[in-house]
């Protein structure tokens, strides 16, 4: 009986060619290569330019604005942004890269990048959001304390920042919830599968 | 990539390719599915190539490359890759053979179907059981112990035998 579940598998009443062009799979892959590349780096790349962007016109700030608490302010992001900048090129380099490991291996692998990730996300609020927050804050009140703007343009920058900070705490809650929590769970269940 | 590796990939590929496909079939809903999903895994082990080490046989580490995309990509996935990039290199086509036995037929649509519903981790011990490969090799390939190889593969089998036969 055993013999016959083999023996059905392995004959088909299609015979199943594949074709092959060598060339024509370097060109693919090399497309194949760019494509996904630049799916993989997108979110980490924009990121790493907001940074790169930022450095360069706070220290211009830190320099150049009169108002003390917004030279702290500046310092501040900046120090925050360098911070940010090595914490996305350790998230890049964590990301799992072997695939001819074992299927266990690479499902724990997977697994404790994903926790790790969502951890990450998970406490996005103390080290994504309220460090830059306040070092905006901080920043336009030092414009509000030296008479460089209005409370009402202040109120409404602060406003901004807020609801900015908001919406991205919102944001990563869903991310946690649509993307971690489904792909932990499943590799979960598996291991727990694969293990009874 | 250096000609020994691109040798050592076609030999390979040739030695291996139907039973790769016939793994894929079972993670992938439909034959177009199926043939997307296997051109994935083919890019996955060309890609993959320089860092063979040869710790294994060349079969066994196709196989776990092939069960690792697998639970890693969802056909829908590919699709929405696809829409990106197109891959003529790699085509599967399907020729009828005309004396075949209709009743095997239907158990192997049978057979392919219940491998289906089963989960995961089950699919993939039973599609290298049932591709002859010793509780070793299949042991190396999913990182369980050997007796829960058996164990797990025992108890799969009784299942399909069951469902197979209408039991």
């Amino acid at each position: 009986m055993e013999d016959e579940l083999i023996k059905i598998w392995q004959s088909s009443p299609k015979v199943e060619q594949v074709k092959f062009e060598k060339s024509r799979l370097m060109l693919d892959l090399q497309s194949s290569l760019r494509g996904l590349s630049r799916l993989a780096k997108y979110g980490i790349l924009i990121e790493q330019l907001a940074v790169v962007t930022i450095v360069p016109v706070f220290l211009y700030y830190i320099h150049w604005v009169p108002h003390l608490l917004s030279k702290i302010a500046s310092l501040w992001i900046v120090a925050w942004s360098i911070w940010y900048m090595f914490l996305l090129r350790r998230i890049k380099r964590d990301k799992p890269k072997e695939q001819d490991q074992n299927y266990l291996d690479y499902l724990n692998q997977w697994k404790t990048y994903l926790e790790q990730n969502k951890k990450l996300t998970g406490s996005a609020f103390y080290w994504y959001i309220l460090p830059p927050i306040t070092g905006c804050i901080l920043f336009a009140l030092g414009f509000y304390l030296g008479d460089a703007i209005g409370f009402r343009r202040f109120a409404v920058n602060i406003g901004i920042f807020l609801i900015t900070g908001i919406f991205t705490h919102f944001y990563f809650k869903w991310i946690i919830r649509t993307i971690y929590n489904p792909r932990l769970k499943k590799i979960n269940k598996l291991i727990k599968v694969m293990k009874e | 990539m250096d000609k020994d590796l691109e040798d050592m990939f076609l030999n390979a590929l040739e030695e291996h390719q139907q039973k790769l496909l016939r793994i894929c079939s079972v993670y992938a809903s439909d034959s177009d599915d199926t043939q997307d999903l296997f051109q994935e895994v083919l890019i996955n082990i060309w890609r993959a190539m320089p860092s063979f080490k040869g710790n294994a046989s060349i079969g066994t580490w196709m196989y776990r490359i092939t069960l690792n995309v697998c639970l890693r990509i969802r056909t829908k996935e590919i699709k929405k890759q696809k829409k990106m990039l197109r891959l003529d290199s790699i085509r599967v086509i399907s020729l009828q053979n005309e004396s075949w036995d209709n009743d095997v037929d239907e158990k192997l649509t049978t057979l392919r179907s219940c491998i289906k519903t089963l989960n995961d981790a089950d699919k993939a011990l039973i599609t290298l059981y049932l591709e002859e490969l010793p509780y070793k090799e299949i042991s190396n390939i999913t990182g369980l112990k050997e007796n829960t190889v058996a164990v797990k593969i025992k108890r799969v089998k009784t299942k399909l035998l069951n469902r197979i036969n209408g039991v």
